[in-house]
């Protein structure tokens, strides 16, 4: 079981909604701070000039020296709906001398370049406070207007909601058409699915490439080529099959025929010397079954794969022709090798080679005629080869392709050969690099298969 | 000698049932896996041929049980399946040789002769060749009563050629087995060996093949 597959739309989704998240995020931060300033900057300003229009209502008596504030000031610090409004004026030694007593006292350090501004508290309220300095009868004294902060907070908390619900709807609305473009991007995919799915395990036939994207059309290609190889095994098995069906079937009707006659004979040598032809066609059958299945060992998707490992291919063919000789020495045959003294290495799958060689012996062999020579031979000519060469009836040219062909004897069917042999051999060839080829021996007699590597 | 034959096509199992009781062998057919492994852990035989297919009990299954008795009879396997992991799956397992079926009688029975001997520990001392019995131990070649006046060279040569009569002796492997290390092998002194035991063999009808490229063969007896 593979692992778990991820979603690709949940993937694409997350990848872009939690970036435009994060970034929304930062930016709603960066409008609270600002609200907040923005709102802080506007009151500042009226609530200077507050405190300047205060300071030209107060009032002086100097003969008790007491300060007093004119009833338009009293109306001006009450008028406001909002925020309470404070005041109060200190001396030079900073005693409230009038107005609010429990306003809170100056910062120690008064930076004089900042704006006259400073945070307190006044019972339970936050207060924001402007001072401007007074001199009344040479004296330094120090007004002081306070004001809550209600005004302020109100604008800050319009300024935020008002900027921060567009912002919610951004990301709603963001995460609606994705979700809508990502499941139509990817409807593509799920058509391909669907239509793969419901195929049937036989509809080899290319997937159709209509309405498909840049991105998809890489993977239909190579579905379409898989299943265009698909198809041509399954195509090149069938035929194999309905060939080798075929082929057995000639051998066992002998089979059967020789059996039923033996069982009618009463004569023993003639029953014998039908039992003596069951035995060679049945050694037929089995030197076809066993071609058939090196056929299959060597096809090109058999399983297993090619063990290529560096050998000698002097050695090699000298120890599978030894293997030869008493069965080329039955039939009258001079069988003999020719090498040169050196090493020949080449990469290749020795049970292969053997196979093929097999093959080419086992064939110059059965259509050698008695008394006859065969050679094989190694030589590195540029490439190394392997040739197998006798003196036998030869094949004509036209027909040289032709025998590599499975099933394709030059005798005929019902003729010892299975038409397989040399099959095999271009099989086993081909998974070399190797090619094959047919011409005549020596003198323009018999048959030379040369084995290229 | 006693032989169990686990095999399960019928026909197969009969037909070779009555060979071997014909070579002089006591078979006891079984069918399949099951039966073996009981006959195996209850009888003592001399060899067992083991199908691998069986029904039951696998072919292997009962190789690899009767070796972990510590039980050991020659085993040979015969199958029908011929690849490469097969056969060493089945040697590995234990067994001591390998047919693929199908395959002739007369192979069969040598493989077993072979086996049994194997087991018996002894391989014959005299091999006998047309007219020819050559003693292993006592390195000596008779034709009828007589001796033959062969060298110490030629014996080992003859050995050599009996011991593999009808199939192919490379120059090489002669030149290993008749010459030590640091000896100076020319392929013509082999070449002169050959020649002197070809002379001596001749008038009794025994005949050593040049195979060319190859090396020597000696003929079967009969054949020449």
């Amino acid at each position: 079981m593979p692992a778990k597959p991820y979603s690709l739309r949940r993937k694409l989704l997350t990848w872009l909604l939690l970036p435009l998240l994060i970034l929304l995020s930062l930016r709603a931060g960066y409008t609270y701070f600002y609200a907040n300033q923005l709102s802080n900057r506007v009151y500042d300003r009226m609530l200077f000039t507050l405190t300047i229009a205060l300071s030209q209502q107060i009032s002086y008596d100097s003969a008790n020296r007491r300060i007093q504030l004119t009833d338009a000031a009293v109306q001006l610090l009450l008028s406001d709906e909002l925020d309470s409004l404070y005041f109060s004026v200190r001396d030079a030694q900073g005693r409230v001398i009038a107005g609010e007593r429990t306003m809170p006292p100056l910062p120690t350090e008064l930076n004089r370049n900042e704006l006259p501004f400073f945070d307190g508290r006044i019972g339970m309220s936050d207060i924001r406070i402007a001072y401007f300095p007074l001199t009344f009868d040479h004296e330094a004294y120090l007004l002081e207007v306070a004001e809550t902060l209600n005004k302020r907070k109100l604008l800050s908390r319009e300024v935020q909601i008002g900027s921060l619900i567009p912002q919610a709807l951004i990301i709603i609305l963001a995460t609606i058409i994705i979700w809508f473009g990502i499941g139509k991007s990817l409807s593509p995919l799920e058509r391909l699915n669907k239509a793969i799915s419901e195929r049937s395990h036989l509809d080899l036939s290319p997937v159709h490439e209509d309405e498909i994207s840049a991105e998809v059309q890489p993977l239909i290609h190579s579905i379409n080529d898989l299943m265009a190889r698909l198809s041509d095994a399954l195509e090149v098995q069938n035929r194999f099959i309905a060939d080798a069906a075929h082929q057995l079937r000639t051998p066992l009707a002998g089979l059967k025929t020789q059996i039923e006659l033996a069982l009618r004979l009463n004569d023993a040598t003639k029953t014998s010397e039908t039992i003596h032809s069951l035995l060679a066609s049945t050694n037929r059958m089995t030197r076809l079954v066993n071609q058939l299945l090196a056929l299959a060992r060597n096809e090109p998707n058999a399983e297993g794969a090619l063990n290529k490992q560096p050998l000698d291919l002097a050695h090699l063919a000298s120890s599978i022709t030894m293997e030869w000789v008493p069965h080329a020495l039955e039939r009258n045959i001079d069988l003999g090798f020719e090498a040169p003294k050196q090493r020949i290495p080449i990469q290749a799958d020795a049970a292969r080679i053997k196979d093929l060689l097999d093959n080419l012996i086992d064939n110059a062999v059965r259509y050698s005629p008695q008394h006859g020579r065969i050679t094989v031979s190694v030589i590195d000519e540029t490439r190394p080869q392997l040739i197998v060469t006798d003196n036998g009836p030869g094949i004509p040219p036209e027909l040289r392709e032709r025998v590599f062909e499975r099933f394709y004897s030059l005798l005929g069917n019902g003729a010892d050969g299975s038409g397989l042999g040399l099959a095999i051999v271009r099989e086993i060839a081909r998974m070399h690099g190797a090619n094959a080829h047919i011409d005549t021996g020596h003198g323009g007699i018999g048959t030379r298969v040369c084995i290229s590597f | 000698m006693r032989i169990l034959l686990v095999e399960d096509d019928k026909v197969l199992s009969k037909t070779l049932s009555l060979a071997l009781q014909q070579s002089g062998y006591v078979v006891d057919p079984v069918n399949d896996g099951t039966s073996a492994d009981v006959a195996l852990t209850h009888d003592v035989y001399d060899l067992v041929l083991l199908d691998l297919g069986l029904p039951g009990l696998d072919g292997i299954e009962v190789l690899k049980r009767l070796r972990a008795r510590k039980y050991h009879v020659p085993v040979l396997i015969m199958t029908a399946r011929d690849s490469l992991d097969d056969r060493v799956g089945g040697l590995d397992n234990g067994a001591d040789d390998y047919l693929t079926k199908p395959f002739d009688l007369p192979e069969l029975e040598a493989r077993i002769r072979a086996l049994i001997r194997r087991k018996h520990g002894v391989s014959d001392t005299l091999i006998e060749f047309g007219p020819l019995r050559y003693d292993t131990a006592g390195k000596q070649a008779i034709v009828g009563e007589q001796v033959l006046d062969l060298s110490a060279r030629e014996t080992s040569l003859l050995e050599i050629l009996l011991l593999r009569a009808g199939r192919v002796v490379s120059k090489e492997h002669l030149a290993t087995h008749l010459y030590g290390w640091g000896e100076e092998v020319g392929d013509n002194a082999i070449e002169v060996g050959v020649h002197r035991l070809r002379k001596k063999l001749e008038p009794i009808g025994i005949n050593i093949r040049t195979i060319r490229g190859l090396g020597y063969l000696l003929d079967k007896p009969d054949a020449s």
